[in-house]
C-alpha cells in the first residue's frame, strides 16, 4: 500500500530558476515530462549509464508537460482514464520517480498512500512495520512514540497489530497504511486510489480524518475513479488524458468533462435523438460480438456459459432515445438484447442484474420470476429480449449484467451466456440526496401547538 | 562520500533495520537467537572432532602444530563465510527490495550496510566462540589478540566496496548469482583456508596472495589470534590501500548507476 515518503522535511527544495509565486504554494509543477525507458535487457541500462550518447532504449512518454500549482490547505482531485499518467504524476511529486524534463518544488513533509502492500515487510508485525515506516519518513523514536496511540486507535486493528502483516486482509493493510501515513504530521498528503479497498465505515473514517487534515492546512492530492468523492471532497480538480493536462477547474466541471471523455461527448447526450424505439431497426452481423461497439460497453465484463446461444448485441434507450450510458436518475431505461442460438434450447430464462460499483446487487429479475413465457428456440434463431427499468438510483456508477440461461430441475439453472457487468451506466450528480436508491424522500417541519 | 553521509543521516533507520534483519533470521525458530551461538559452536566441535580426532590432521607448519587443526580452519572459514554472505547478499539486495526502489523514497545504500553489519555481527560471535574454545583447549591468550580489529578493519572496508559493486551488477546482470556462487567456492579452495599458505605451489603463491582478497586477512587473523604473532604490517597496509580503492570504486559505481534501478526492476 502504502508508502510513505519523506522528502526534504525541513528545507523546501527549490529548483534553480523556478519562482514560487506566493508563500502558500506547497506544490509547484512546471512543464513536467516523464519518459519511461524500456530496455531489451537489464544490462543495456548499465551501458546507458556509461554511454549517455548512445540510445539503448525505447521511449514512452507518460507525462507531457504538466503544470500544476497547489496551495496550502487545498485538496486537488486528479481524474483520468487508466494509463493517463495520474499515478506517474503522483509518484513524481512524491519523489519516487525522477522527472525527465521540467521541474517541481514541494514544501514540507509528504506522506503518500500509493499502492497496496508496498513498503511493508510481510514477515513483520504491523507494529514493527509502522515503526519502520516512521523511520523511513524521518521521524525520530520520540516522535513515533508520541504518535503511536493515534495510530493504534485509528487503524482499529487491536491485537492484529502484533501479528505478521502477511496474515492481514487487504482491508487491514489499508487501515494500517493509512493510519501510519496520516499520523506522520504531513504537510502534503497524496492518496492514490488506496481507499477503495477499505470497508465503507473505514472509508468514512478516513474522509473525516482527511477533512480534519484539510482544516489544519494540509494539502491533499487525490486520485480516484469515484467522481462523487472528487465533487464532495476536492476544492479543485484536474483531468489528465494521455499524459497531458486537459483541464483544470472546479470539481464539477472537471468531472463533467471526464464523464464526457468516458462516455462520448455532451452533445451526443443532450441532443439525444429521439427514435422510434418500437420499430427501431439496427444492422449488425449476429455471428460476431457487437457489444463492444457501444459507448456504454464495459471491457471489464466477465462472460461465461456453455455458449449454446450468444448475446451478440445490445442497445440501450433512455426516455425513448438511444443512450451512451450517461443518465439522470429516474430515467426510463430500455435495454434490448439480441441472442443468436447455435443449438435448439427450451425452458429458457432471460435475466438482468444491476450492481453498484463495488459489486452489490441492487436489483435483479428474470423471465421466470416475472412469469413471462419463453418459447423454445431453434439453432439459427435471433431472439430479441427487451428489459424495461426505471432508474430510481442516485449518482454513481452502476453495472448491468445480462444473461441467457436454461431452467433446470436440479441445478436451478444452467448458464448459456452470462455477461456480468456488461453495461456501464453513470447516473449524474444530484444534490438533494446521497446513497444509492432514490427513495423519493421528503421532509416537512411543523410546530406542535 | 554521499553514501557515508547518508548512512550517518539514516543511522536510526539503519539501527531499526539491522535489528529487524537479525531477528528475522531466527523468527519462528524454537531456540531463536540462541542459534547465533549454537551454530558456530556445533560447527567448531564437528571440525575439531573430524580433523583432530578422526583424521588427526596437523596444520603442517612448524611451530603451529600444537594448535588444533579445527581451530585454525575455523578462523579461515569465518573470514570466507563473511565474504560469501556479504557477496551473495549483495547480489539480490536491490532486486529483492524492489518496493524500496519503486514505491518509496528510500536510502538504498542503507540496505547494503544492514546486510554487511548483520553478517559481520555473526562473524564476531564466531570469533568470540573461537577464542573461548581456543583457551578452553589449553592455549594461552596472546596479547596480540587485541590487534584483531586492526586486521578486520581493512577487510570490512574492502567488503563494503565490493558489496556496492556486486549490488549494482546484481540489478543489471540476471545470471550474476550463478557466477558469484562459483567464484566464492574458488576463493575458498584457492586460498589458505583449508590448508596452510605454504602448501600452495611456490610458483602460484604470489597470485594466491595478491588476487585472493581472503589470503592476507586470514593469515593475519590467525597470526594475531592463534599464533601470538604481529601482523605483517607492510602487506596489511597495502591491503588497506586496495580496500579503500575498492570502497571508492564501489560507491562511485553505485552512485553512477542507481538512477537506472527503477527502469529495470
Amino acid at each position: 500500500m502504502v508508502l510513505q515518503m519523506s522528502s526534504n522535511q525541513a528545507n523546501p527544495n527549490t529548483y534553480m530558476g523556478s519562482v514560487v509565486a506566493s508563500n502558500d504554494v506547497v506544490i509547484q509543477v512546471n512543464d513536467l515530462h516523464k519518459c519511461y525507458q524500456s530496455y531489451p535487457k537489464p544490462i543495456h541500462r548499465l551501458w546507458q549509464s556509461f554511454m549517455p550518447k548512445r540510445r539503448f532504449y525505447q521511449e514512452f512518454w507518460a507525462l507531457k508537460g504538466i503544470d500544476l500549482t497547489v496551495h496550502k490547505g487545498e485538496t486537488v482531485g486528479i481524474v483520468g482514464k487508466n494509463g493517463s499518467g495520474k499515478s506517474t504524476l503522483l509518484q513524481v511529486i512524491a519523489g519516487i520517480l525522477q522527472p525527465t524534463k521540467g521541474s517541481f518544488t514541494t514544501k514540507g513533509r509528504i506522506s503518500a498512500l500509493l499502492e497496496l502492500g508496498a513498503g511493508f515487510n510481510p514477515e513483520f508485525t504491523g507494529m514493527e512495520n509502522a515503526r519502520l515506516n516512521a523511520s523511513i519518513m524521518g521521524l525520530t523514536r520520540e516522535e513515533f512514540h508520541d504518535k503511536l496511540p493515534d495510530i493504534v486507535e485509528f487503524c482499529g486493528l487491536g491485537d492484529f497489530l502484533h501479528r505478521p502483516v502477511k496474515t492481514y486482509s487487504s482491508g487491514m493493510y489499508v487501515r494500517l497504511a493509512f493510519a501510519v501515513a496520516i499520523n506522520m504530521n504531513p504537510d502534503i498528503l497524496i492518496v492514490d486510489e488506496a481507499l477503495a479497498v477499505g470497508d465503507v465505515r473505514f472509508q468514512r473514517q478516513c474522509f473525516r480524518r482527511i477533512e480534519q487534515l484539510k482544516e489544519q492546512g494540509v494539502s491533499i492530492l487525490f486520485v480516484t475513479h469515484s467522481t462523487e468523492s472528487v465533487i464532495k471532497y476536492c476544492d479543485r480538480a484536474i483531468m489528465l488524458d494521455d499524459g497531458e493536462l486537459k483541464l483544470t477547474g472546479s470539481p464539477k466541471e472537471v468531472v463533467q468533462a471526464y464523464l464526457e471523455l468516458m462516455f462520448g461527448s455532451e452533445k451526443d447526450t443532450d441532443a439525444l435523438v429521439k427514435v422510434d424505439v418500437e420499430n427501431y431497426k439496427v444492422e449488425f452481423d449476429p455471428s460476431i460480438d457487437n457489444c463492444p461497439k457501444q459507448a456504454s460497453y464495459n471491457s471489464g465484463e466477465h462472460r461465461w456459459g456453455d455458449s449454446r446461444a450468444k448475446i451478440c448485441y445490445y442497445e440501450i434507450f433512455q426516455n425513448g432515445a438511444a443512450s451512451n450510458g450517461l443518465m439522470q436518475r429516474g430515467d426510463q431505461l430500455v435495454i434490448r438484447m439480441w441472442s443468436l442460438f447455435e443449438q435448439d434450447v427450451d425452458n429458457l430464462i432471460y435475466g438482468i442484474t444491476v450492481k453498484t460499483n463495488d459489486g452489490n446487487a441492487i436489483y435483479g429479475t428474470n423471465s421466470r420470476a416475472l412469469e413471462v413465457e419463453t418459447p423454445a428456440q431453434r439453432a439459427g434463431d435471433l431472439v430479441v429480449v427487451e428489459f424495461r427499468l426505471k432508474l430510481n438510483l442516485l449518482a454513481g456508477d452502476y453495472f448491468i449484467s445480462l444473461g441467457v440461461a436454461q431452467d433446470h430441475d436440479v441445478k436451478d439453472n444452467i448458464a448459456i451466456d452470462r455477461r456480468y457487468d456488461l453495461i456501464h451506466v453513470h447516473i449524474r450528480e444530484t444534490l438533494d440526496a446521497f446513497g444509492i436508491a432514490d427513495l423519493e424522500g421528503d421532509l416537512s417541519i411543523t410546530l406542535e401547538d | 562520500m554521499t553514501i557515508l553521509r547518508s548512512l550517518y543521516t539514516n543511522r536510526y533507520l539503519f539501527g531499526q533495520m539491522l535489528q529487524r534483519d537479525v531477528l528475522q533470521r531466527y523468527r519462528g525458530s524454537q531456540l531463536g537467537f540462541l542459534w547465533a551461538f549454537l551454530y558456530p559452536i556445533m560447527m567448531l566441535l564437528v571440525y575439531t572432532f573430524v580433523f583432530g580426532m578422526v583424521m588427526r590432521v596437523k596444520w603442517g607448519v612448524e611451530g603451529q602444530d600444537n594448535i588444533d587443526f579445527g581451530l585454525i580452519l575455523f578462523a579461515g572459514l569465518l573470514c570466507h563465510g563473511l565474504l560469501a554472505e556479504v557477496v551473495m547478499g549483495a547480489v539480490g539486495i536491490i532486486r529483492g527490495n524492489g518496493q524500496y526502489v519503486k514505491k518509496v523514497v528510500f536510502p538504498l545504500e542503507v540496505l547494503n550496510f544492514v546486510s554487511i553489519a548483520n553478517a559481520f555481527l555473526h562473524m564476531l560471535l564466531g570469533l568470540l566462540i573461537l577464542m573461548v574454545l581456543f583457551v578452553a583447549s589449553g592455549n594461552p591468550i596472546h596479547s596480540t589478540v587485541l590487534l584483531t580489529p586492526v586486521v578486520l578493519a581493512p577487510f570490512l572496508i574492502f567488503l563494503i566496496g565490493l558489496s556496492f559493486f556486486v549490488a549494482v551488477l546484481g540489478v543489471y546482470v540476471r545470471d550474476l548469482s550463478q557466477f558469484v556462487g562459483v567464484l566464492i567456492t574458488v576463493l575458498l579452495f584457492l586460498g589458505p583456508i583449508v590448508y596452510p599458505f605454504t602448501s600452495v605451489p611456490i610458483e602460484i603463491q604470489p597470485y594466491v596472495y595478491w588476487f585472493n582478497p581472503l589470503t592476507i586477512i586470514v593469515e593475519q587473523l590467525r597470526a594475531v589470534m592463534l599464533f601470538g604473532q604481529y601482523p605483517n604490517w607492510a602487506d596489511l597496509g597495502l591491503y588497506t590501500v586496495f580496500a579503500c580503492l575498492m570502497l571508492i570504486l564501489g560507491m562511485w559505481f553505485f552512485q553512477r548507476t542507481r538512477d537506472g534501478f527503477a527502469d529495470v526492476i
